[in-house]
């Protein structure tokens, strides 16, 4: 299952944190910031998985902001790329050429997005058709 | 008079320093919270759209929940969607809180409109405790087989939360499942692929009886390889990987101890190795998770080979990704099937010397899995090669893989002295005790070799910079053997000259006033000691 959805820009700012079952706690910014740092270590060359915790990390950076994914350990990272990219790709049309400030400024509708695609940790669906009428019809 | 939530935003991205930005924000909550305090407040919804920003800053946000609660019952659909949204952010299931949800919540799950009840289900999956699912649930499993799609498979979902938390609840659910495995919407396969698997992992009972979807599992998968392109569900010209990937983890959990399961979809999974495009990233999805799958089950030899061969063609491939994926599976799959592995033993070598430091451990971990008797020599060459160039931290855990390598599998002693003193000359530190130890003992029992090894141990110490572990052999070698050093070496190591017995007690005198570590000092004594014994003419010097 997926833990949690990051998406952090390259200053370390959380841009959108989403977490599935893990009760909140004071530390959260704290291994926020520690997996940013993290990424931003990895270089261009270096594969884009690795452990941190009892989690997988999954991330792939879009231009300046990096979509982190935690998952177990038994998921399969190739799949979890997909799935980042079907996230971003699905933004993508709603925004219109996403940006960093689009999702700062209309946060409730990139979780939406978030929501009709993740729930509890699973994929529920990756049909950016159904997705986006769903949350054009929740806009109403 | 409250503002709106872009103008909060804004206001927190002028702030030059945090000093600011913490005024902005306290400044904000104060008055977040006396707006709450006014019950009849139109603009509490966007009070708390401010209040889940500033909880992604991380500020302290709990006087919000009440708000939340307060905003799920209202009628209006904006303000119940933030209510929602809230409470599935700021709250998780250990909060009391949340226990006054329930009621609204069972009121919206039985709403006409499709979104309301679409954002309760969300909602009671992602934060709803044991308690709210057991009083929930007839109305979950009723929903899982209403004429809705969109609402069917959020139900689905919920009904894995309820399988997490209750799992004596589940038998209603798992009826359900055969028949929404026929479903169209690819939404509600996926959610029911998923609530198998959670089955799946629960309670072997199901097993036994999920045992018959094995047939439809394979049919939806076929059709799915051999069906058209179809738009809405085509990634990178693959239909819908995540649903194949959930297949076939599903088939891996179903045929992990049958070989009746295996029996009937070894030939799909051939289908499915060999038909899937490799190019993009969504078909090596596809192809990994079938190679796990082809590896989790007791499949023939043949279907394994091709698994390995799958693995084999992840390796050379230019994307790092493929390359971690491919060694990660290789290391598991090894114990079972290393003459398979073996074939690509030189590409895992060179990923040794891999940029990336992640792929650097998973090929030195294979490595080590892959060693034996055969192949010892030429894969310590390889390693004691790198050991020269390796940065820090990765040279310790080559090191000590390096020697227990040798140690365990080393064709004869002399190869085993011959690449320990090289080990010891390279990253002498970082050799773990034990193995120094257990050389100790080799050599001691090595009659033949003592002569050898001495030599070889003196000419390391005169000749090169010792480090401590190198030191300590060589001197605790010189004082057993000492004597031995006058005698003339074996006929191999022809170029070295016999020490005279002063040059030995030389070397003695210099280790010892250059020692700084009380080890190496005691060792030093240890062996003049036994040599003033042996070498009768130098016992005035000692």
């Amino acid at each position: 299952m997926i833990h949690f959805v990051l998406m952090v820009n390259k200053q370390g700012q959380t841009r959108l944190a989403r977490y599935f079952d893990i009760p909140c706690s004071d530390s959260r910014n704290t291994t926020e910031a520690d997996i940013v740092r993290k990424c931003l270590m990895r270089g261009e060359m270096q594969c884009s998985f690795f452990e941190f915790g009892q989690y997988k990390i999954v991330y792939r950076r879009y231009a300046s902001l990096f979509f982190i994914m935690g998952v177990d350990s038994s998921e399969n990272e190739l799949g979890i790329l997909e799935l980042i990219h079907s996230l971003v790709e699905t933004l993508d049309r709603q925004f219109e050429n996403v940006c960093e400030l689009d999702i700062m400024y209309h946060i409730d509708k990139a979780h939406f997005i978030v929501d009709e695609m993740l729930v509890n940790g699973a994929v529920i669906d990756t049909n950016k058709s159904s997705i986006l009428d769903a949350v054009s019809a929740i806009q109403k | 008079m409250s503002q709106r939530l872009r103008e909060l935003i804004r206001q927190v991205r002028a702030c030059k320093t945090a000093a600011d930005e913490r005024d902005v924000i306290s400044k904000e909550s104060a008055s977040i919270r006396s707006a709450f305090k006014d019950d009849d407040n139109p603009y509490r919804h966007r009070n708390v759209a401010k209040l889940l920003f500033m909880h992604l800053l991380g500020y302290p946000t709990h006087f919000g929940q009440m708000e939340c609660v307060k905003l799920i019952a209202s009628p209006k659909f904006p303000e119940k969607r933030i209510g929602y949204l809230g409470l599935m952010l700021l709250l998780d299931e250990n909060v009391d809180v949340l226990m006054l949800v329930t009621n609204s919540l069972k009121q919206d799950l039985e709403n006409a409109n499709q979104y309301i009840a679409g954002l309760a289900l969300t909602s009671l999956s992602n934060v709803g405790s044991a308690d709210m699912m057991r009083d929930l649930s007839p109305e979950i499993e009723r929903m899982m087989t209403c004429s809705n799609g969109y609402l069917r498979k959020k139900a689905v979902l919920c009904a894995v939360r309820l399988a997490r938390k209750c799992p004596e609840l589940c038998e209603g659910v798992a009826s359900k499942i055969s028949a929404l495995l026929s479903d169209r919407n690819h939404g509600v396969l996926v959610s029911t692929l998923t609530l198998l698997e959670e089955l799946l992992g629960q309670d072997t009972d199901y097993t036994r009886q999920f045992k018959q979807l094995v047939p439809s599992l394979t049919r939806l998968l076929r059709n799915m390889m051999g069906s058209g392109y179809s738009p809405e569900h085509d990634v990178s010209g693959i239909t819908d990987p995540f649903v194949q990937v959930k297949i076939l983890r599903c088939l891996r959990l179903l045929g992990a101890d049958s070989t009746r399961v295996v029996d009937e979809c070894s030939d799909l999974l051939a289908l499915v190795a060999t038909n899937t495009e490799a190019t993009r990233n969504a078909g090596n999805a596809v192809l990994y998770e079938c190679v796990q799958c082809i590896v989790g089950v007791p499949s023939e030899s043949g279907l394994r080979v091709l698994a390995i061969n799958i693995l084999g063609r992840f390796l050379l491939n230019r994307d790092n990704n493929m390359r971690y994926v491919a060694l990660n599976t290789l290391a598991k799959v090894a114990p079972q099937d290393p003459t398979s592995v073996q074939r690509h033993r030189n590409t895992i070598v060179d990923c040794l010397k891999d940029p990336d430091v992640s792929i650097r451990k998973r090929a030195l971990e294979l490595i080590a899995l892959l060693a034996n008797e055969k192949n010892v020599r030429t894969l310590v060459k390889e390693m004691l090669n790198y050991l020269g160039t390796a940065d820090q931290e990765f040279k310790r855990s080559l090191t000590e893989k390096t020697c227990d390598m040798v140690q365990k599998f080393s064709p004869h002693k002399k190869w085993l002295l011959d690449t320990m003193l090289k080990i010891l000359i390279m990253a002498g530190e970082m050799v773990p005790d034990h193995v120094t130890a257990s050389l100790t003992n080799q050599i001691a029992s090595a009659e033949e070799l003592q002569i050898y090894a001495v030599h070889k141990f003196y000419n390391a110490l005169v000749s090169e910079q010792p480090k401590e572990q190198l030191l300590l052999i060589g001197i605790w070698c010189v004082g057993e053997y000492g004597e031995l050093l006058s005698e003339s070496p074996p006929a191999d190591d022809g170029t070295s000259k016999i020490p005279s017995d002063s040059e030995i007690i030389d070397l003695m005198q210099h280790t010892l006033i250059k020692s700084n570590s009380t080890v190496v000092a005691a060792y030093t004594l240890n062996a003049l000691a036994k040599l003033s014994t042996r070498l009768s003419s130098e016992q005035s010097r000692i």
